[in-house]
């Protein structure tokens, strides 16, 4: 018996302390000046309570940390404080423009991993979601064995020429992700990405077993679950031989380019407006059609803020329609998150009015009827509230990869 | 106070499964195991009493080499010590010598409390808890969403689920088996670093069914599969109906008038 509690005791101890540090490093360097609760759109979608802003949950892991009380009689009350940062980087940009440039996310996270160390994380309804990507290489509670289900059913439709990795080479590896592979109407932006890619006659794949890329395991705190898929996707890409992976949703970009190991950057990846903006460039897909309609763009911030992807998804946008796209009042850093991410498309965060909501009425007021966007999750948050705002038939949302699959595509009528 | 929970590992069944060609198992070869969700509340509930109330908790779990994660599990989870009661294939186990083999194992180490889910997964009997109460000769309850205990007396108060939005309030005496309801208090999760951590440094003590045994003794089944079936629902066929409010009313009474419901 003595010998399971010195492992529970040393190993706890050693990884968490560890944690705390870099926690109270970070925090350390706060000016707590509040200018990033003014980015923050949790701190502007809430009662605005000093804990729903960036700073505000610092000092609250803080002081946790100091009083020893991340497991103690609050540790509900502080496990919703630090979960409900959707993790946009808003801040992290202010910081870094008016500030010292503190990584607030990065303490949150750090922050989120200590509570899972310490039993305490995540949010109970995020368990279902990490168990499914333990156990299926997916958030979704989906069997592995029907991840390629998107695909079959549009191989029925039209002849492709992808081939299947690693039982055969391409130079370029469609990374298609969780969401295109499970949630139907997200399939139609993999169907999308896909029918470009023909277009083009590209030597493309896609593997035969793909798997999450980590994003929402690490997004909950997970950070073990992350290292196993993030191993084992690297082996699956170095293995392929693959010089280019695409990836269809900006948080396995992002994943692939600043949390994979060191070795990920022999390999050129990049989001598919990235890509095909080259391609418009490059005339290797050429329009046929422009959109009538009236365009804005909704900046993922996994693309925008976390990476400084602006101008693709705006010059492909820009190149299919007969007038110009036109820009909400928020846009490029200054965009307002959609709710979605940091794990937040697994519970109901507290908000007195809902982000996506409030982005549908920023498209609304500049006259918009299509609202374009290049991620799973925003297009999923806004379509939704499109619904609950009451807005159907007002305004649609479509994926940019779906508006250029259109605008590329032989019509009949010419 | 000293717990005893009672641990299994069950299938996570995401896709439909198929009945082997001897009509008597299914195969589950491709398919992922897990900690039974009823023990998962168990568990939670034993480590928070503890944590309350102070002493100790332990996992016993009856199950073949493999059944091994949901031990560590519990270790991790923060259990102080797990026992494993190694069967083997050819065993032939059904509930009754599920709880005898666990009861027997069970009286070797001095217990307060033992407690169970209140069902698996998926034979879904809830057979074991009551039984080995009744091996063990302690009072039992089923169905428990609430555990308080009772200072300076050797009781609990229980608070127990009953069909109907009902529930009751029990005073049990100690030692008792209490069988656990899901939805009380959610499990902590244990993250897969943790438990990477726990499989290689912690201990589980391993029981061979010949040391629960006497020279000679055999603990037989009392009950025989005969076979499983599988019964697919009937297809029927969906129609959305597409309009107004106003046109689909009408749509939806006109169907129901034609099909003789109005």
């Amino acid at each position: 018996m003595s010998e399971n509690h010195s492992v529970r005791k040393n190993s706890e101890d050693q990884y968490a302390h560890e944690l705390e540090d870099k926690i109270v490093d970070i925090v350390r360097r706060c000016r707590n000046c509040n200018y990033c609760s003014m980015v923050c759109p949790l701190f502007e979608s809430t009662r605005g309570f000093q804990v729903q802003s960036p700073s505000g949950i610092l000092q609250a892991l803080s002081y946790a940390i100091k009083l020893g009380e991340v497991d103690g009689g609050m540790q509900t009350d502080l496990r919703d404080i630090v979960y409900a940062c959707t993790t946009c980087g808003s801040c992290v940009l202010k910081c870094k423009s008016s500030g010292p440039g503190v990584p607030l996310v990065d303490a949150i996270e750090a922050g989120r991993e200590l509570l899972v160390e310490r039993m305490v994380g995540p949010m109970p309804e995020q368990i279902e979601a990490l168990e499914s990507l333990e156990q299926e290489g997916n958030p979704y509670g989906e069997p592995a064995s029907t991840r390629l289900n998107w695909l079959r059913e549009f191989e029925k439709k039209q002849k492709l020429t992808y081939k299947s990795i690693p039982a055969q080479k391409a130079e370029i590896l469609l990374y298609v992700g969780c969401t295109p592979s499970y949630n139907e109407r997200i399939s139609e932006t993999a169907i999308a990405v896909m029918k470009l890619l023909e277009a083009m006659g590209a030597d493309y794949g896609i593997l035969r077993d793909e798997q999450c890329c980590g994003c929402t395991a690490k997004r909950m705190g997970e950070e073990g679950l992350f290292e196993e898929l993030s191993n084992k996707n690297f082996e699956a890409f170095r293995d392929s031989g693959v010089q280019r992976i695409i990836t269809i949703s900006p948080h396995c970009y992002n994943t692939f380019v600043n949390e994979y190991q060191e070795d990920m950057k022999e390999i050129t990846i990049q989001h598919y407006t990235q890509f095909f903006a080259e391609a418009l460039a490059q005339k290797s897909l050429i329009p046929k059609h422009k959109i009538k309609n009236t365009v804005t763009y909704h900046d993922p911030c996994y693309l925008g803020k976390k990476n400084q992807v602006y101008e693709p998804p705006r010059q492909i946008l820009n190149s299919i329609t007969e007038k110009s796209p036109v820009e909400m009042a928020r846009h490029h850093d200054d965009s307002l998150c959609c709710g979605g991410g940091g794990g937040r498309m697994w519970f109901e965060p507290e908000e007195t009015e809902r982000l996506s909501e409030t982005r549908i009425n920023q498209a609304l007021a500049v006259g918009a009827n299509i609202i374009a966007t290049a991620c799973p999750w925003c297009h999923i948050q806004l379509e939704d509230a499109v619904k609950t705002s009451g807005n159907e038939g007002k305004v649609e949302v479509i994926d940019v990869a779906e508006l250029l699959a259109e605008a590329v595509a032989e019509r009949e009528d010419g | 106070m000293e717990i005893i929970v009672c641990v299994r590992q069950t299938a996570v069944v995401r896709e439909e499964l198929e009945v082997a060609s001897d009509g008597r198992s299914v195969d589950l070869s491709r398919v992922n195991q897990h900690l039974n969700e009823w023990d998962s509340y168990a568990l939670e509930e034993a480590l928070l009493l503890v944590q309350e109330n102070g002493g100790s908790v332990t996992v016993v779990s009856l199950g073949p080499e493999n059944a091994e994660p949901v031990l560590f599990h519990g270790l991790a989870a923060g259990a102080q010590d797990a026992l494993h009661i190694v069967s083997v294939v050819q065993d032939d186990i059904d509930n009754w010598v599920v709880a005898n083999m666990l009861s027997r194992e069970i009286k070797k180490h001095p217990f307060d409390l033992v407690l169970t889910g209140v069902q698996a997964e998926d034979d879904g009997c809830g057979e074991v808890g009551a039984t080995i109460a009744t091996l063990l000769g302690i009072p039992h309850a089923s169905m428990v969403v609430a555990v308080e205990c009772e200072e300076g007396q050797n009781t609990l108060k229980v608070e127990r689920e009953l069909d109907e939005g009902y529930h009751d309030v029990l005073r049990i005496s100690l030692p008792a088996l209490l069988t656990i309801q899901t939805g009380t208090r959610q499990p902590r999760y244990v993250s897969s670093m943790r438990l990477k951590r726990f499989k290689k440094k912690a201990k589980i003590t391993k029981i061979g069914f010949e040391d629960l045994v006497s020279v000679g003794e055999t603990v037989a089944p009392r009950t025989e599969l005969i076979h499983i079936d599988s019964y697919q629902p009937e297809t029927r066929n969906v129609e959305i109906l597409e309009g107004s409010p106003e046109q689909t009313v009408g749509q939806l009474l006109d169907r129901l008038y034609s099909k003789g419901v109005l």
